[in-house]
Protein backbone atom coordinates (compact mmCIF):
# COMPACT_ATOMS: atom_id res chain seq x y z
CA UNK A 1 0.00 0.00 0.00
CA UNK A 2 2.63 2.58 1.15
CA UNK A 3 4.07 1.47 -2.00
CA UNK A 4 1.76 3.83 -4.31
CA UNK A 5 2.50 6.64 -2.27
CA UNK A 6 4.40 9.46 -3.56
CA UNK A 7 8.20 8.89 -1.67
CA UNK A 8 7.45 12.21 0.38
CA UNK A 9 4.56 10.71 2.48
CA UNK A 10 6.43 7.43 2.89
CA UNK A 11 9.00 8.98 4.36
CA UNK A 12 6.89 11.18 7.00
CA UNK A 13 4.97 8.12 7.70
CA UNK A 14 8.48 6.22 8.30
CA UNK A 15 9.15 9.41 10.40
CA UNK A 16 6.54 9.23 12.02
CA UNK A 17 6.04 5.57 13.20
CA UNK A 18 9.72 5.87 14.32
CA UNK A 19 8.69 9.11 16.56
CA UNK A 20 6.13 6.70 17.81
CA UNK A 21 8.41 4.06 18.48
CA UNK A 22 10.46 5.99 20.93
CA UNK A 23 7.60 8.18 22.64
CA UNK A 24 5.47 5.01 22.85
CA UNK A 25 8.12 3.16 25.67
CA UNK A 26 8.86 6.88 27.03
CA UNK A 27 4.70 7.81 27.80
CA UNK A 28 3.40 4.02 28.65
CA UNK A 29 4.87 3.97 32.21
CA UNK A 30 3.49 7.50 32.75
CA UNK A 31 0.08 6.65 32.10
CA UNK A 32 0.61 3.92 34.15
CA UNK A 33 1.33 5.42 37.27
CA UNK A 34 -1.10 7.44 37.13
CA UNK A 35 -3.65 4.62 37.08
CA UNK A 36 -5.21 3.90 40.74
CA UNK A 37 -2.43 2.31 42.68
CA UNK A 38 -2.00 -1.09 43.27
CA UNK A 39 -0.54 -2.84 47.11
CA UNK A 40 2.77 -3.10 45.37
CA UNK A 41 3.98 0.22 45.13
CA UNK A 42 2.59 1.90 48.10
CA UNK A 43 3.91 2.21 51.54
CA UNK A 44 3.78 -1.46 53.42
CA UNK A 45 0.39 -2.31 54.56
CA UNK A 46 -1.44 0.39 52.70
CA UNK A 47 -4.48 -0.77 50.10
CA UNK A 48 -7.05 2.02 49.04
CA UNK A 49 -10.21 1.19 47.84
CA UNK A 50 -12.40 3.32 46.51
CA UNK A 51 -12.93 6.26 49.02
CA UNK A 52 -11.63 3.86 51.99
CA UNK A 53 -8.11 3.21 52.49
CA UNK A 54 -7.13 0.13 54.42
CA UNK A 55 -3.97 -0.25 56.66
CA UNK A 56 -1.84 -2.03 58.82
CA UNK A 57 -3.60 -5.62 58.80
CA UNK A 58 -2.13 -8.36 61.10
CA UNK A 59 -2.69 -11.07 63.67
CA UNK A 60 -1.55 -12.83 66.20
CA UNK A 61 0.48 -16.25 65.56
CA UNK A 62 -2.07 -18.85 67.55
CA UNK A 63 -1.15 -20.76 70.54
CA UNK A 64 -0.80 -24.67 70.30
CA UNK A 65 -3.80 -26.26 68.43
CA UNK A 66 -6.13 -22.83 68.87
CA UNK A 67 -9.27 -23.24 66.64
CA UNK A 68 -10.01 -19.46 66.85
CA UNK A 69 -8.14 -16.41 65.75
CA UNK A 70 -8.53 -12.88 65.47
CA UNK A 71 -7.16 -9.73 62.36
CA UNK A 72 -7.01 -6.32 63.10
CA UNK A 73 -6.71 -3.71 60.89
CA UNK A 74 -7.54 0.33 60.07
CA UNK A 75 -10.17 1.34 58.04
CA UNK A 76 -9.62 5.03 57.32
CA UNK A 77 -12.74 6.71 54.75
CA UNK A 78 -11.52 9.52 53.15
CA UNK A 79 -14.67 10.61 51.30
CA UNK A 80 -17.52 12.56 51.91
CA UNK A 81 -20.22 10.19 52.18
CA UNK A 82 -20.08 7.06 55.55
CA UNK A 83 -20.07 3.53 54.39
CA UNK A 84 -20.36 0.21 55.82
CA UNK A 85 -18.51 -2.72 56.91
CA UNK A 86 -21.23 -5.71 56.97
CA UNK A 87 -18.95 -8.62 56.70
CA UNK A 88 -15.60 -10.86 56.06
CA UNK A 89 -14.45 -13.97 54.46
CA UNK A 90 -11.36 -16.11 54.19
CA UNK A 91 -10.40 -19.34 52.93
CA UNK A 92 -8.39 -20.16 56.12
CA UNK A 93 -11.16 -20.16 58.55
CA UNK A 94 -14.91 -21.95 58.35
CA UNK A 95 -16.35 -18.84 59.84
CA UNK A 96 -15.50 -15.34 59.26
CA UNK A 97 -17.85 -12.62 61.34
CA UNK A 98 -17.45 -9.40 63.07
CA UNK A 99 -16.65 -8.95 66.53
CA UNK A 100 -16.55 -7.19 69.31
CA UNK A 101 -15.58 -7.40 72.76
CA UNK A 102 -16.45 -5.55 75.59
CA UNK A 103 -15.85 -4.93 79.03
CA UNK A 104 -19.11 -5.03 81.23
CA UNK A 105 -18.36 -4.27 84.83
CA UNK A 106 -15.50 -6.80 84.71
CA UNK A 107 -17.05 -9.26 82.95
CA UNK A 108 -15.87 -9.59 79.31
CA UNK A 109 -18.34 -10.04 76.89
CA UNK A 110 -17.43 -11.36 73.13
CA UNK A 111 -19.81 -11.78 70.46
CA UNK A 112 -20.91 -10.95 66.47
CA UNK A 113 -21.03 -7.13 66.15
CA UNK A 114 -23.21 -6.43 63.25
CA UNK A 115 -22.53 -3.99 60.57
CA UNK A 116 -19.93 -1.33 61.56
CA UNK A 117 -20.28 2.32 60.34
CA UNK A 118 -17.54 4.29 58.93
CA UNK A 119 -18.39 7.67 59.16
CA UNK A 120 -17.28 9.81 55.87
CA UNK A 121 -13.56 11.96 56.48
CA UNK A 122 -13.55 8.96 59.75
CA UNK A 123 -11.78 6.10 60.90
CA UNK A 124 -12.45 3.02 63.01
CA UNK A 125 -9.92 0.51 64.27
CA UNK A 126 -10.10 -3.18 64.71
CA UNK A 127 -7.63 -3.94 67.53
CA UNK A 128 -6.84 -6.30 70.92
CA UNK A 129 -9.94 -5.20 73.31
CA UNK A 130 -11.68 -4.50 70.86
CA UNK A 131 -13.44 -5.20 67.32
CA UNK A 132 -11.74 -8.00 65.39
CA UNK A 133 -12.25 -10.20 62.40
CA UNK A 134 -13.10 -12.94 64.50
CA UNK A 135 -11.87 -16.32 62.64
CA UNK A 136 -13.57 -19.75 63.59
CA UNK A 137 -12.36 -23.27 63.04
CA UNK A 138 -9.09 -22.44 61.63
CA UNK A 139 -7.81 -24.94 59.10
CA UNK A 140 -4.68 -24.31 59.95
CA UNK A 141 -2.81 -22.24 62.96
CA UNK A 142 -1.22 -18.92 62.34
CA UNK A 143 2.53 -18.52 62.34
CA UNK A 144 4.23 -15.86 62.98
CA UNK A 145 5.39 -14.57 59.39
CA UNK A 146 3.11 -15.95 57.20
CA UNK A 147 0.45 -13.94 56.37
CA UNK A 148 -2.85 -14.91 54.96
CA UNK A 149 -5.86 -13.08 52.61
CA UNK A 150 -8.72 -12.10 53.76
CA UNK A 151 -11.87 -10.55 52.17
CA UNK A 152 -14.18 -7.16 53.66
CA UNK A 153 -17.37 -6.32 52.04
CA UNK A 154 -18.41 -2.92 52.39
CA UNK A 155 -21.64 -1.50 51.15
CA UNK A 156 -20.72 1.48 49.25
CA UNK A 157 -17.18 0.66 48.46
CA UNK A 158 -17.89 -3.26 47.43
CA UNK A 159 -15.26 -6.80 48.57
CA UNK A 160 -11.62 -6.25 48.64
CA UNK A 161 -9.35 -8.63 49.60
CA UNK A 162 -6.56 -7.92 51.99
CA UNK A 163 -3.39 -9.75 52.99
CA UNK A 164 -2.88 -9.98 56.71
CA UNK A 165 0.24 -10.20 58.65
CA UNK A 166 1.37 -12.68 61.32
CA UNK A 167 3.04 -11.10 64.35
CA UNK A 168 3.81 -12.82 67.70
CA UNK A 169 1.86 -14.07 69.85
CA UNK A 170 2.00 -11.26 72.24
CA UNK A 171 2.34 -8.80 69.43
CA UNK A 172 0.10 -5.28 70.02
CA UNK A 173 0.26 -4.43 66.49
CA UNK A 174 1.94 -2.31 64.37
CA UNK A 175 3.59 -0.09 67.48
CA UNK A 176 6.12 -2.53 68.48
CA UNK A 177 8.76 -3.96 66.26
CA UNK A 178 9.37 -7.14 68.06
CA UNK A 179 7.73 -10.06 67.20
CA UNK A 180 6.36 -11.38 70.59
CA UNK A 181 7.40 -9.19 73.01
CA UNK A 182 9.21 -11.02 74.72
CA UNK A 183 12.29 -8.85 74.13
CA UNK A 184 10.56 -5.34 75.24
CA UNK A 185 8.46 -4.95 77.86
CA UNK A 186 5.90 -3.24 76.15
CA UNK A 187 3.13 -6.07 75.31
CA UNK A 188 0.22 -4.08 75.92
CA UNK A 189 -1.91 -2.05 73.87
CA UNK A 190 -2.15 1.62 73.22
CA UNK A 191 -6.17 1.38 74.48
CA UNK A 192 -7.20 1.74 77.36
CA UNK A 193 -6.26 4.36 80.05
CA UNK A 194 -4.60 6.84 77.31
CA UNK A 195 -2.57 8.04 79.21
CA UNK A 196 0.41 8.30 77.19
CA UNK A 197 2.69 6.86 79.28
CA UNK A 198 4.09 4.60 76.73
CA UNK A 199 7.22 5.34 75.46
CA UNK A 200 8.95 3.00 72.14
CA UNK B 1 -48.54 4.72 114.71
CA UNK B 2 -50.09 3.65 111.23
CA UNK B 3 -49.00 0.45 109.56
CA UNK B 4 -48.72 1.71 106.43
CA UNK B 5 -45.46 3.94 107.74
CA UNK B 6 -44.70 1.70 109.94
CA UNK B 7 -44.36 -0.77 106.67
CA UNK B 8 -42.66 1.88 104.66
CA UNK B 9 -39.97 3.13 106.59
CA UNK B 10 -39.05 -0.57 107.48
CA UNK B 11 -38.56 -1.33 104.08
CA UNK B 12 -36.43 1.53 103.80
CA UNK B 13 -34.16 1.06 106.53
CA UNK B 14 -34.40 -2.34 104.73
CA UNK B 15 -32.96 -0.89 102.02
CA UNK B 16 -30.45 1.13 103.62
CA UNK B 17 -28.81 -1.56 105.06
CA UNK B 18 -28.87 -3.49 101.96
CA UNK B 19 -27.27 -0.48 100.28
CA UNK B 20 -24.18 -0.69 102.71
CA UNK B 21 -23.79 -4.13 103.05
CA UNK B 22 -23.49 -3.93 99.36
CA UNK B 23 -21.38 -1.43 99.31
CA UNK B 24 -19.26 -2.98 102.04
CA UNK B 25 -19.11 -6.28 100.20
CA UNK B 26 -17.88 -4.34 96.87
CA UNK B 27 -15.11 -3.27 98.76
CA UNK B 28 -11.99 -5.16 98.58
CA UNK B 29 -10.93 -4.95 102.27
CA UNK B 30 -13.94 -6.49 103.04
CA UNK B 31 -13.92 -9.32 100.52
CA UNK B 32 -10.81 -10.47 101.79
CA UNK B 33 -12.59 -11.35 104.60
CA UNK B 34 -15.23 -13.86 102.90
CA UNK B 35 -14.43 -16.89 101.64
CA UNK B 36 -12.75 -16.30 98.28
CA UNK B 37 -11.03 -18.68 96.36
CA UNK B 38 -11.06 -22.42 98.40
CA UNK B 39 -10.57 -25.93 98.15
CA UNK B 40 -10.55 -27.70 94.87
CA UNK B 41 -10.43 -30.87 92.98
CA UNK B 42 -9.73 -30.24 88.98
CA UNK B 43 -7.95 -32.54 86.16
CA UNK B 44 -4.04 -31.76 84.95
CA UNK B 45 -2.98 -31.38 80.88
CA UNK B 46 -1.68 -34.90 81.76
CA UNK B 47 -5.25 -36.64 82.70
CA UNK B 48 -4.26 -36.55 86.49
CA UNK B 49 -6.21 -35.32 89.36
CA UNK B 50 -4.93 -31.83 91.07
CA UNK B 51 -6.03 -30.17 94.11
CA UNK B 52 -4.57 -27.42 96.35
CA UNK B 53 -2.14 -29.37 98.06
CA UNK B 54 -0.36 -28.89 94.65
CA UNK B 55 -0.69 -25.04 95.18
CA UNK B 56 0.10 -24.51 98.43
CA UNK B 57 3.75 -22.99 99.42
CA UNK B 58 3.59 -20.60 96.45
CA UNK B 59 1.89 -17.63 95.50
CA UNK B 60 -0.92 -18.67 93.16
CA UNK B 61 -2.77 -16.59 90.25
CA UNK B 62 -5.73 -17.87 88.87
CA UNK B 63 -6.98 -16.78 85.24
CA UNK B 64 -10.18 -18.37 84.09
CA UNK B 65 -10.69 -18.40 80.29
CA UNK B 66 -11.09 -21.04 76.91
CA UNK B 67 -9.33 -21.96 74.35
CA UNK B 68 -11.44 -20.89 71.70
CA UNK B 69 -11.01 -17.30 72.93
CA UNK B 70 -8.79 -15.55 70.49
CA UNK B 71 -7.76 -12.05 72.45
CA UNK B 72 -8.25 -11.70 75.78
CA UNK B 73 -6.95 -15.21 76.84
CA UNK B 74 -3.88 -15.54 74.78
CA UNK B 75 -3.14 -11.89 76.00
CA UNK B 76 -3.20 -12.77 79.71
CA UNK B 77 -1.60 -15.57 79.03
CA UNK B 78 1.16 -14.07 77.34
CA UNK B 79 1.31 -11.11 79.94
CA UNK B 80 1.99 -14.09 82.42
CA UNK B 81 4.99 -15.47 80.63
CA UNK B 82 6.71 -12.53 80.45
CA UNK B 83 5.94 -11.61 84.08
CA UNK B 84 7.54 -14.68 85.04
CA UNK B 85 10.46 -13.48 83.21
CA UNK B 86 10.67 -10.24 85.03
CA UNK B 87 10.19 -11.47 88.30
CA UNK B 88 13.52 -13.25 87.78
CA UNK B 89 14.52 -15.42 90.63
CA UNK B 90 11.15 -14.40 92.46
CA UNK B 91 9.09 -16.03 90.05
CA UNK B 92 10.25 -19.49 92.10
CA UNK B 93 7.34 -18.72 94.78
CA UNK B 94 5.05 -17.89 91.87
CA UNK B 95 2.56 -20.88 90.31
CA UNK B 96 0.55 -18.96 87.32
CA UNK B 97 -2.71 -20.94 86.84
CA UNK B 98 -4.92 -21.26 83.76
CA UNK B 99 -8.65 -22.55 84.25
CA UNK B 100 -10.58 -23.57 81.36
CA UNK B 101 -14.25 -22.95 82.09
CA UNK B 102 -14.93 -24.41 78.77
CA UNK B 103 -14.72 -27.72 79.67
CA UNK B 104 -16.63 -29.30 76.88
CA UNK B 105 -13.89 -28.11 74.55
CA UNK B 106 -10.74 -27.59 76.41
CA UNK B 107 -9.96 -31.88 77.39
CA UNK B 108 -6.35 -31.86 78.82
CA UNK B 109 -4.69 -32.32 75.78
CA UNK B 110 -6.75 -29.55 74.37
CA UNK B 111 -5.09 -27.36 77.23
CA UNK B 112 -1.84 -29.49 77.02
CA UNK B 113 -1.04 -28.38 73.04
CA UNK B 114 -2.07 -24.74 74.06
CA UNK B 115 0.20 -23.73 76.82
CA UNK B 116 2.95 -25.53 74.82
CA UNK B 117 3.12 -21.85 73.36
CA UNK B 118 3.48 -20.26 76.39
CA UNK B 119 5.90 -20.19 79.69
CA UNK B 120 5.83 -24.11 81.12
CA UNK B 121 5.12 -22.97 84.29
CA UNK B 122 2.03 -22.15 83.85
CA UNK B 123 -0.42 -24.94 85.04
CA UNK B 124 -3.95 -25.95 82.65
CA UNK B 125 -6.83 -27.38 84.67
CA UNK B 126 -9.74 -28.67 83.73
CA UNK B 127 -12.67 -31.13 84.65
CA UNK B 128 -16.07 -31.80 84.79
CA UNK B 129 -18.46 -29.23 84.19
CA UNK B 130 -19.47 -29.78 87.54
CA UNK B 131 -16.24 -29.21 89.06
CA UNK B 132 -15.62 -26.50 87.13
CA UNK B 133 -18.72 -24.35 88.12
CA UNK B 134 -18.18 -25.43 91.49
CA UNK B 135 -14.73 -24.27 91.25
CA UNK B 136 -15.54 -20.78 89.45
CA UNK B 137 -18.44 -20.51 92.30
CA UNK B 138 -16.07 -20.88 95.42
CA UNK B 139 -12.95 -18.41 93.48
CA UNK B 140 -16.37 -16.36 92.36
CA UNK B 141 -15.76 -16.46 89.01
CA UNK B 142 -18.63 -15.79 86.36
CA UNK B 143 -18.76 -17.20 83.10
CA UNK B 144 -21.94 -17.68 80.41
CA UNK B 145 -21.56 -19.41 77.43
CA UNK B 146 -23.28 -17.20 74.45
CA UNK B 147 -24.05 -18.55 70.84
CA UNK B 148 -25.39 -21.97 70.21
CA UNK B 149 -23.51 -23.88 67.57
CA UNK B 150 -20.15 -25.36 67.63
CA UNK B 151 -18.44 -22.14 67.61
CA UNK B 152 -20.23 -20.82 71.19
CA UNK B 153 -18.25 -18.39 72.63
CA UNK B 154 -17.93 -17.79 76.43
CA UNK B 155 -18.43 -14.67 78.19
CA UNK B 156 -16.65 -14.63 81.68
CA UNK B 157 -14.79 -12.64 84.62
CA UNK B 158 -11.01 -11.23 83.69
CA UNK B 159 -10.33 -10.92 87.65
CA UNK B 160 -7.65 -12.79 88.40
CA UNK B 161 -7.30 -14.35 91.96
CA UNK B 162 -4.15 -14.15 93.57
CA UNK B 163 -4.05 -16.59 97.17
CA UNK B 164 -1.14 -16.93 99.25
CA UNK B 165 1.20 -20.75 100.36
CA UNK B 166 -1.41 -21.28 102.70
CA UNK B 167 -3.99 -21.08 100.02
CA UNK B 168 -5.63 -18.01 101.25
CA UNK B 169 -7.63 -15.40 99.31
CA UNK B 170 -4.45 -12.90 99.43
CA UNK B 171 -5.56 -10.38 96.24
CA UNK B 172 -6.80 -9.72 92.77
CA UNK B 173 -5.40 -8.76 89.35
CA UNK B 174 -6.88 -8.03 86.03
CA UNK B 175 -5.98 -10.09 83.10
CA UNK B 176 -5.74 -7.22 81.09
CA UNK B 177 -2.91 -5.14 82.94
CA UNK B 178 -0.12 -4.61 81.09
CA UNK B 179 2.85 -7.09 82.23
CA UNK B 180 4.57 -3.98 84.45
CA UNK B 181 0.71 -3.20 85.80
CA UNK B 182 0.52 -6.99 86.97
CA UNK B 183 3.89 -7.55 88.11
CA UNK B 184 3.86 -4.46 89.97
CA UNK B 185 0.63 -5.27 91.77
CA UNK B 186 1.63 -8.74 92.47
CA UNK B 187 4.72 -8.06 94.28
CA UNK B 188 2.80 -5.85 96.06
CA UNK B 189 0.29 -8.34 97.85
CA UNK B 190 3.44 -10.71 97.96
CA UNK B 191 5.23 -7.92 99.99
CA UNK B 192 1.63 -7.10 102.23
CA UNK B 193 1.10 -10.48 102.47
CA UNK B 194 4.56 -12.13 104.10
Amino acid sequence: MTSSLPRRCRRRLILAACALAIALPVALPVVFKSLPASADNLPHGELPHGDLLLRDAWARATPGGARTGAAYLRIENHGDTPDTLVGAAADIAERVEIHSMTMENDTMVMGPAGEIAIPAHGAIELKPHGLHIMLMGLKQPLAEGDSFPVTLDFAKAGSVQIEIDIHGIGSSGHSDNHSDGHSDDHSDEEHGSGDGEHSH
Amino acid sequence: MNRRVLLVSGLAVMAAAGIGASYFLNDRKMAETLAVGGPFKLTGTDGQEVTEAALMGKYSVFFFGFTFCPDACPTALNTFTLMMEKLGPAAEAVQPVFVSIDPARDTPQAMKEYLSSFDPRIMGLTGSPEAIAETARIFRVYYKKSGEDEYYLMDHSTAIIVMNPDFEYAGVLNGAMPVDEMTTRLQEIMQKDS
